[in-house]
């Protein structure tokens, strides 16, 4: 009774975690002034900050695009390739092979105990072995402290495939694209795995998230409309550790270009006839005449 | 009985004779010009040399592309209510079309096509069509190229063969005086006449030495200096350049 309340009391938070941050990424933000269509990449906040890269915004409405390569400097996510773009109430966001947290399990010393009972394993049968709680050392994420019941694994022989076979990511998405149109986005997933294990998506749908655990909650296609009117769709939003570290992947901001000031009207005398501007017609293309007259050749 | 008639005709007299003086002082002091007696004016034409005429100030200046033609000869003047030296008629070739290159009231100054090269006059402004070219061509004589543009839109470059060095092209503003067929050129009839005058040659061809764009058989000439003073370009220039108005602002320079 008591090892099945922990997994449960850690799901239970998580899924705190996931509702509030969900809650808090579609509320609308209360900001009066007037913002630009924008959109990034990757950002994140937490013990790991990351400032949003790529990043571009339009504020006149014209068409701003960057790329980058890699991100700063970090140990918690890398990507091959991301774009932003922000335009006239339009945004979108490309992203390729994102990595978080990678080669985090390839770090775990197994311990000697376990990696017996791992060998030991028989053939067959072993499906209904209880995992053991074995304490994991400090992965150097934001995480808290976890045992190897936090593992996203079913049973003895999962946990040793996993420890013994280690991923190269804590989680791994080959490409997200993203993009929004006035009040209207949408998100694009390609494939996602979660410690190698390919994760399928239940839906891209907004607000849908993955099915928790406690080493991250993810949300997919978050929107929110804010006060100014502006619109903002969140392709992925990664918890880690129930709030001490948040990633946004894929992120586009919509809104309508700042208006042009209009032109004051010149004052003008009462009575005064407005100036006459005649402008001369198109001169006329010339008919060719027959004639001859020497030039120099 | 008499005397009643004689006393009230002599007043009616003095009147009318009153009204006549003022009708010709107005006339005498306020249209001066149109008394001008034309007939004994020389006409502004390619074939014409009129060595009073003021010269461009300004040659290598360009223009608000305001052109202007008159509806009948009118006489040409060296300043704004100065004396007439000379008159332009609405022919040349075709009609004529003057391109405007300073303007006061009541006044526009324009080049002419007579000689010597850089020739202008002011003609009133009464009398006078006003119309707008878009277009300009500019000729470069060391690269050897002709450009046009439309609304400052480059429409094509163009190598072109121009004046040798001992027969050069004309430097300076001058403009597309007529657009004609020339059927005694039988390889390249088409000849655009410009305003200007080779520098060297007094006569050519049994002509008055007159400038123009035209086309030539032979390729090779495009790109050289080799003419007595025209312009030669290829076919493609020359169907542009047929549809450019008359007194479009031509601007030769050695660049």
């Amino acid at each position: 009774m008591r090892r099945q309340l922990t997994p449960t009391v850690l799901t239970a938070a998580a899924v705190a975690g996931v509702v509030t941050f969900s809650l808090v990424a579609s509320a609308p933000v209360g900001n009066a002034a007037a913002r630009p269509s924008s959109a990034y990449a990757v950002s994140a906040v937490g013990q790991v900050p990351i400032p949003k890269t790529p990043y571009a915004e339009s504020l006149d409405g014209k068409r701003q695009t960057t790329s980058a390569l890699e991100l700063p400097k970090n140990p918690l996510i890398s990507v091959r390739a991301g774009t932003a773009t922000a335009g006239n109430d339009s945004a979108s966001v490309e992203l390729f092979d994102v990595v978080v947290g990678p080669d985090i399990l390839s770090q775990v010393t197994i311990p000697p105990e376990l990696k017996q009972q791992c060998s030991a394993l028989p053939k067959t049968g072993a499906d209904n072995l209880p995992i053991p709680d074995i304490a994991l050392p400090d992965l150097g994420l934001p995480l808290p402290k976890l045992s190897t019941k936090d593992l996203p694994v079913k049973n003895l022989p999962d946990l040793c495939n996993l420890l013994l076979n280690p991923p190269k990511s804590l989680l791994g998405i080959d490409s997200l694209n993203v993009w929004c149109s006035g009040d209207d986005g949408g998100v694009d997933i390609g494939s996602l795995t979660l410690l190698g294990q390919t994760i399928k998506l239940p839906s891209t749908k907004q607000g849908a998230s993955l099915p928790s655990n406690p080493l991250a909650s993810i949300t997919v296609n978050s929107q929110g409309k804010h006060s100014d009117g502006a619109f903002t769709i969140t392709g992925l939003s990664i918890n880690l550790g129930g709030g001490t570290e948040v990633i946004n992947l894929a992120s586009a901001t919509c809104a309508k270009p700042a208006a042009k000031p209009k032109p004051k009207p010149q004052p003008q005398a009462p009575h005064e006839a407005p100036a006459q501007v005649n402008t001369p017609p198109a001169a006329p293309v010339p008919t060719p005449v027959k004639t001859h007259h020497p030039v120099t050749g | 009985m008499r005397d009643e008639r004689g006393g009230s005709s002599v007043p009616a007299l003095a009147v009318l004779v009153l009204l006549g003086v003022v009708a010709a002082v107005g006339i005498l002091g306020n249209k001066k010009h149109e008394t001008v007696d034309l007939t004994t004016l020389t006409a502004s034409t390619t074939s014409t040399t009129i060595t009073t005429a003021p010269l461009d100030a300004e040659p290598y200046a360009g223009t608000t592309g305001l052109v202007v033609h008159p509806r009948t000869e009118a006489a040409l003047y060296s300043s704004p209510d100065a004396d007439a030296f000379g008159k332009i008629g609405p022919t040349q070739f075709g009609p004529t079309w003057l391109p405007v290159v300073e303007q006061t009231d009541g006044w526009v100054r324009v080049l002419l096509p007579s000689k010597p090269n850089r020739s202008t006059g002011w003609l009133q402004d009464e009398g006078l069509d006003r119309a707008t070219s878009s277009y300009l061509i500019r000729v470069h004589t060391s690269s050897r190229t002709l450009e046009l543009f439309e609304n400052n839109r480059s429409l094509g470059t163009w190598k072109a063969g121009v004046g040798a060095t001992k027969t050069p092209t004309p430097p300076g503003r001058t403009f597309l005086l007529g657009s004609i067929i020339d059927r005694k050129r039988s390889a390249s009839p088409i000849v655009l006449p410009l305003g200007a005058h080779s520098p060297t040659l007094d006569t050519f061809g049994g002509g008055p030495g007159t400038v123009a764009i035209h086309g030539w058989p032979n390729p090779h000439v495009f790109g050289a200096a080799i003419s007595a003073g025209c312009v030669r370009v290829p076919k493609t220039a020359l169907a542009h350049l047929q549809k450019v108005p008359l007194g479009t602002l031509v601007l030769i320079d050695s660049k």
